[in-house]
């Protein structure tokens, strides 16, 4: 079901939230002993928030979209009284004593919250195979990953535990999970959504958004976590819209049958009437390589203080925060040089297109362990490889939607990936919601 | 206080860093070399 199916039958009165909240509830009981999606479950609160929400109902009282539905929060989000580990063994007793802005703009919504999701540790990695919490498992093959680091969002909403989640996106942190579980999450404009209450990663990349089954799901739960004065409304239709569709790098060394799902959606838009532009688009290594330094950097800032625990890290992520105290002061400044001359670069660009298609992911989801990847006749090393189409994004600030647009012969979930300029997040929800519409029901199980 | 990092995680790690150096120092050698290129872009400032 999802959250407009569910959000209908909840105003006519044919299902409860409480009803739906024990819908969830069951699913997390029956598959997270396998999945591994929940680092915690909040059962007895989200019964008593749902029956307070029945009982506004009853009242006429409606909150909107979001009244009564479940949501799962990602545990680097913070949760009042409620432990928020941030998949790490240093925060594993940590306890909020507050609610972070975003929770607090969903909870007002009406969103019952049943548990907190499991993540890549810190959030820094793709695979959230995570040392301290368990290997969190892809529903469509549970020797695979679900991507990272929002893991377990993905693999909550994918298999049906939750109808909404939340997700943290600093390299492709939403639409990695979205891509390699089957399910849509927005990586809104930077700045969209208020980071307050949320542990950070890298300062300037970090971004917060919903993942959902549905790109409508997602609006309705975008519109209630975004700060609204600077959004820019959607056209009025999807006519004449410029689809910029890359002739470089956006196409290099990828999986062929996911070259061939996203030309497909291409094609599909092409029919309902938007003008397809083959685009040059500027130099993506170079913009990746400034990521790359700047969240090198900008992560053991962060942590810095704890690095005396090392072991409370995992080695992965001990590894990334031990490479970016090796970075000089004047390698990070030049790395944000960069980011401002590409910066400019994009903004011609999308002077002349509207949104850009390109895969989410080059790659369906890699099997867990798996540190390196053959895509045709290339090996790459799996991190770089499924970050290399959506890093860059978190550099310039753009919305980034990933959503479904098929799957492979083997029944893995392939991502499509729209981009849209800053503050026009509802232009890519809108094309998107047209791409879903025409490639039928293809997200979840 | 500075943390040291182990020899062996040195080791490690040291050519990675060099390798993502080397790339950065090879863009930054392109930059213009002018008062306007040393601004730094800072993600709020997305043009509107």
């Amino acid at each position: 079901m999802t959250i407009v199916e569910a959000g209908a039958a909840l105003r006519a009165r044919k299902i409860s939230a409480l009803e739906l909240t024990e819908e969830c509830l069951g699913q997390v009981a029956a598959l997270n002993p396998r999945l591994n999606a929940f680092i915690t479950v909040t059962a007895g609160s989200a019964r008593a928030r749902a029956k307070e929400l029945d009982r506004e109902l009853a009242a006429g009282a409606i909150r909107g979209l979001l009244h009564g539905i479940p949501i799962a929060h990602k545990d680097l989000i913070y949760t009042k009284g409620v432990r928020t580990t941030s998949g790490s063994k240093l925060f594993e007793n940590f306890v909020p004593d507050s609610d972070a802005a975003v929770v607090r703009k969903l909870d007002a919504a009406g969103a019952v919250m049943i548990g907190k999701t499991g993540l890549h540790e810190l959030a820094y990695g793709v695979t959230s195979d995570n040392p301290h919490f368990g290997a969190i498992r892809n529903p469509h093959d549970a020797d695979r990953v679900p991507g990272g680091s929002s893991g377990g969002s993905g693999v909550a909403v994918s298999a049906g535990m939750t109808l909404l989640a939340t997700g943290t996106d600093t390299g492709g942190s939403i639409r990695i999970p979205a891509s390699y579980c089957g399910v849509v999450g927005l990586k809104p404009t930077y700045g969209l959504v208020d980071r307050s209450g949320v542990r950070p990663l890298g300062l300037t990349l970090d971004h917060i958004g919903p993942l959902a089954m549905t790109v409508p799901d997602t609006k309705a739960a975008f519109d209630a976590m975004a700060e609204w004065p600077r959004r820019r409304p959607a056209p009025q239709t999807i006519q004449h819209i410029r689809v910029g569709l890359p002739e470089n790098f956006y196409f290099d060394r990828v999986d062929a049958e996911v070259a061939a799902a996203v030309h497909e959606s291409v094609r599909a838009m092409e029919k309902a009437g938007a003008k397809i532009v083959p685009v040059r688009v500027p130099d993506v290594n170079a913009l990746n390589t400034a990521a790359r330094v700047i969240l090198l950097v900008e992560a053991p800032s962060v942590f810095e203080p704890y690095l005396d625990q090392r072991d409370k890290f995992g080695a992965d992520v001990l590894a990334l925060l031990d490479q970016g105290r090796l970075v000089h002061g004047t390698d990070y400044v030049n790395a944000q040089r960069v980011r401002k001359t590409l910066v400019g670069e994009f903004c011609r660009l999308f002077g002349r297109i509207d949104c850009l298609f390109t895969p989410t992911t080059p790659i369906t989801a890699p099997r867990i362990g798996e540190k390196q990847v053959r895509i045709g006749s290339e090996v790459e090393d799996t991190r770089l490889a499924t970050t290399r189409f959506v890093r860059g994004f978190n550099a310039l600030g753009y919305p980034a939607l990933s959503l479904p647009c098929g799957k492979t012969k083997a029944g893995l979930p392939i991502g499509l990936q729209i981009v849209g300029r800053p503050y026009e997040d509802d232009l890519v929800l809108m094309v998107g919601a047209e791409v879903e519409a025409r490639n039928g029901p293809v997200s979840g199980l | 206080m500075d943390i040291a990092i182990p020899d062996d995680q040195l080791a490690r790690i040291r050519p990675i860093v060099d390798q993502v150096i080397l790339d950065l120092r090879a863009l930054t050698a392109k930059l213009p070399d002018d008062a306007e290129s040393a601004l730094i872009y800072w993600p709020s400032e997305n043009p509107e």
